[in-house]
């Protein structure tokens, strides 16, 4: 792979051109563990190549996967480049760089081993279920892979690292006084994660689903799980994405340094932190990642560029270029959102009256407005769990109004994709019940 | 690298030859595409490129066990299908013995050549596109991603089918953004048929009315919860269907969850008398059509309701011998890295006898709802984000409201169908599922109205 990167540079340097090449390299082992066996086992080996290349200062492009043919691919990028747009930025240089931790290998080991020690790791998590409501069953799928990342160009970048993946959805059953309650949950990690923890979570909120209960519309005190605020850091993230403030989509235009949130509220944009999902040493374009706060106490202190929209802003990459299905997109690495110092029990215990979101079908329209389909809602009475509620909720707001009413932010964080969240209380949002 | 698709076709043959005995069933899946993606954000072409892609995967069934796997290079081919073979061992299909009873052998060869159209040509039109969507200052900025793909298949089975064949697709996305005062809208307009150029050629009047219908929404009165009667129009129609049964009729959710497979055994009432759904891969001209499915099973028409009542589901071969019913034609792949999953190919609500104008003066409070728009479901609930809806009072239609969101429970919704119109319109879209992305679909259905929907906002 490293041959092909260096023939794509060496034959735009010979052309004269600028130009730049990204590939992933993919291996992964999946099984799907259905009710104590392992039903099926996928393996997959696959590289993906992204061309990019900058003639008379407009930028083409071309991508392959699995194989390149050099002469072919410059060729391509260079007849693309024709149409595209003129760009003012350069290919970065190589820096020091930071490298996290970002690779397991006794995990990667046991993707090479038996099939027989994935499904024990399977075997063990519905073990540890067991323990704690013996009438569980589960339907798992566990992965593990590692991921190549490579980037080469002509200002002289040749780097690449080397990312582990662990990842376990699991969709567990359970009765409890013979009724049916069930759980989707997800784990996404570096490395090999202790499952016992995630288990304890699980059976948990399968006990919250004991009694039945029905809510009323009105406005309530509600607290946010991890999954369901994620819904709004996704909201907020575009607002912050430096492309929309340049395309004026953004409410935050004009905003920085301004205090926008609750003074609790501290959000930051993190690469360095070992084993988290979005910890890189450079982004997909070769810039030099960094850590920055986004939010420092309420204020408002950074938006986010790739090297696009920094060379268009004036600032310069903020190293937040990422490709999605091969294009670079601005996203934030690891979005970190402060911790408070109560854990979720006090929370629960601080609401007389109040609403806890555990899951739900989330969208946040271009006014920073959220509506919030609740599929696992829970009604908090004299500061415990007192049911699943039965009837259809939704939750709507807007996150200026709900990021500047909060209640309390919990001790602990729960890693959700690439994001690291606490349980978020909020003191008044309206609820919406059939 | 793969080369001519004749000596894959030979290598397969050759190999499944030798160790088609070391297992019950062996299917591979071989498979490049060349495809264009040309992305314009404001007055820049931000993508225009080229795209090739070619792999192959193999499934393997052995005693009770099943494996998947793909690669990228046909490098070492036996060995790769050897070891496809040992890892079959340790999987054990709950229904049993592998499905290669329901198979016959096939042979067919299809070919096919994607027009000629040149890179300047399409990004012409996206050009033109952007600029009908620029009509006006209170659009402050636009979107539009155009794909299109061209792909060679081969399915080779152990059983002695090998099926070539040809398909390609534009699926095309625009994105007008509007903003009046501190306001912010947008619409989203969705183009996907297979590759006729001169049909994409010819949207000029949906893209500025979808330009015009943004920029009217920064100006709308913001929805206030309520609930009432929904008036769909035929292209609302089919995306609602196709979340709220089309999804849930797919019996590998069926078979997760038992719940599920109690509710919708054959049989069942779950709909109103008037209601019927059809799943159809065989209609010519629609997104959603194929001969052979990626099991190389024959599409069909499958009766999913009909008045009502439940009366299929769609299979592919491993759910249909786990339900112990026929297959359907329904399992496909998006790429050869996936296993053929359950998916639809057209799905539709079947006409009914309401002419528009009775369902429209049935309605004392509610709304009219237009075009496909994004939905979202889950077991039993569903969301849909309407992208134009009009107020409607003692049937007539008023004006229009934005932030609208329609929930609800899906058991509910089928059975307050209250009246289904009589000008069914099909519509090509895409339906993610998974890790599968982008698979082109038929949706649609005529005018329908249903009672008592949710009907929340954003504020």
């Amino acid at each position: 792979m490293n041959e092909i990167l260096c023939d794509i540079v060496d034959l735009a340097e010979k052309n004269r051109i600028k130009a730049e090449i990204f590939s992933n390299r993919v291996r992964s082992k999946a099984l799907t563990f259905n009710n104590d066996k392992v039903e099926e086992i996928n393996y997959e080996e696959r590289t993906d190549y992204y061309i990019r290349v900058i003639k008379d200062g407009k930028i083409g492009f071309y991508s392959a996967m699995n194989f390149l043919d050099i002469e072919s691919a410059i060729k391509k990028s260079l007849n693309s480049s024709e149409f595209g747009e003129k760009v003012r930025f350069d290919f970065p240089m190589v820096d020091e760089f930071i490298y996290p931790k970002t690779y397991d290998t006794r995990l990667m080991q046991l993707m090479d081993q038996e099939t027989a020690k994935l499904a024990g790791i399977c075997e063990g998590f519905v073990h540890t279920l067991r323990l704690l409501n013996r009438q569980i069953s589960c339907n798992l799928s566990l992965e593990i892979g590692e991921t190549v990342t490579s980037i080469a160009n002509t200002s002289g970048f040749f780097c690449s690292y080397k990312k582990s993946g662990f990842y376990l959805a699991s969709w567990v059953k359970g009765f409890i006084d013979d009724r049916l309650v069930q759980h989707f949950d997800l784990l996404r990690s570096r490395k090999q994660e202790d499952l016992s923890r995630f288990a304890e979570q699980i059976v948990k909120e399968l006990y919250w689903s004991e009694n039945l209960v029905n809510v009323k519309t009105g406005d309530y005190k509600m607290l946010f799980m991890p999954s369901v605020s994620k819904v709004l850091f996704q909201g907020f993230l575009a607002m912050v994405n430096g492309g929309a403030v340049l395309k004026q989509e953004s409410l935050l235009e004009n905003r920085l340094g301004e205090k926008i949130f609750d003074n609790r509220l501290s959000i930051t944009d993190d690469c360095s932190a070992d084993w988290l999902l979005g910890s890189i040493p450079f982004d997909d374009e070769g810039v030099k990642a960094s850590s920055k706060p986004i939010i420092e106490e309420g204020l408002f202190n950074n938006f986010l560029y790739d090297l696009k929209t920094g060379a268009l802003a004036g600032t310069g990459s903020t190293g937040n270029g990422k490709r999605y299905e091969g294009k670079i997109r601005i996203a934030a690495n690891n979005l970190l959102v402060g911790e408070g110092c109560l854990t979720l029990d006090d929370l629960i215990k601080e609401i007389d009256e109040g609403i806890l979101v555990g899951t739900g079908m989330g969208s946040l329209d271009m006014n920073g407005n959220f509506n919030i389909v609740v599929e696992n809602g829970y009604l908090i009475s004299g500061g415990e769990i007192a049911g699943k509620i039965d009837n259809n909720l939704q939750v709507i707001g807007n996150i200026f109004n709900a990021f500047n009413s909060i209640m309390n932010i919990s001790k602990e964080r729960i890693s959700s994709g690439s994001m690291l969240l606490p349980y978020i209380g909020f003191e008044r949002l309206s609820l919406q019940a059939n | 690298m793969m080369g001519n698709f004749d000596s894959i076709v030979e290598l397969i043959s050759d190999c499944l030859e030798k160790i088609k005995s070391q297992a019950d069933y062996i299917e591979v899946r071989a498979e490049r595409s060349v495809a264009t993606r040309i992305e314009m954000r404001n007055k820049e072409l931000s993508d225009c490129s080229e795209c090739n892609q070619s792999g192959w995967s193999v499934r393997v069934f052995k005693d009770d066990g099943r494996s998947f796997a793909a690669f990228d290079s046909f490098d070492d081919f036996d060995s790769k299908m050897k070891s496809a073979i040992d890892m079959a061992r340790y999987g054990q299909q709950p229904g049993g013995k592998a499905p290669i009873v329901h198979l016959t052998a096939v042979e067919v060869f299809e070919s096919g050549k994607a027009e000629t159209v040149t890179l300047r040509d399409k990004v012409n039109v996206v050009q033109r596109y952007n600029e009908i969507m620029l009509f006006s200052p209170s659009i402050v900025s636009t979107q539009i991603e155009y794909r299109d793909f061209a792909k060679e298949k081969l399915f080779a089975s152990s059983m002695g089918s090998r099926i070539k064949t040809y398909s390609d697709a534009i699926i095309a996305m625009l994105i007008p953004i509007a903003k009046h005062k501190a306001n912010i809208e947008r619409d989203i307009e969705i183009y996907c048929s297979d590759i006729n150029f001169s049909g994409f050629n010819n949207l000029d009047q949906r893209v500025e009315r979808s330009a015009r219908l943004a920029k009217d929404l920064t100006h709308a009165k913001r929805i206030e919860p309520f609930v009432g009667d929904v008036l769909l129009d035929q292209a609302a129609t089919g995306t609602l269907f196709h979340e709220v049964f089309g999804h849930l009729s797919e019996a590998d959710l069926i078979i997760e969850h038992p719940l599920l497979e109690e509710k919708l055994r054959h049989g069942s009432k779950l709909g109103s008398d008037n209601l019927t759904i059809i799943d159809n891969g065989t209609i010519e001209g629609w997104a959603g059509s194929f001969r052979y499915d990626d099991e190389g099973v024959q599409a069909k028409e499958t009766f999913l309701m009909q008045d009502g009542v439940v009366r299929g589901h769609m299979h592919s071969l491993d759910t249909a011998i786990q339900i112990r019913e026929e297959p359907t034609g329904n399992a496909r792949t998006t790429s050869y890295r996936f296993p053929p999953i359950v998916r639809m190919s057209n799905t539709y609500v079947d006409n009914g006898g309401n002419s528009f104008q009775e369902m429209l003066s049935d309605i004392e409070t509610g709304v009219y709802v237009r075009g496909s728009c994004p939905a979202r479901n889950t077991l039993g609930k569903y969301v849909l984000y309407p992208r134009e809806v009009y107020r409607v009072e003692r049937g007539e239609v008023k004006e229009l409201l934005s932030g609208a969101v329609i929930y609800g429970d899906i058991f509910e919704t089928l059975k307050n169908v209250s009246g289904v119109g009589d000008d069914l319109q099909f519509c090509n879209t895409a339906c993610t599922k998974g890790s599968q992305l982008w698979l082109p679909v038929g949706t649609g259905g005529p005018h329908v109205l249903i009672n008592g929907l949710q009907i929340g906002g954003y504020r």
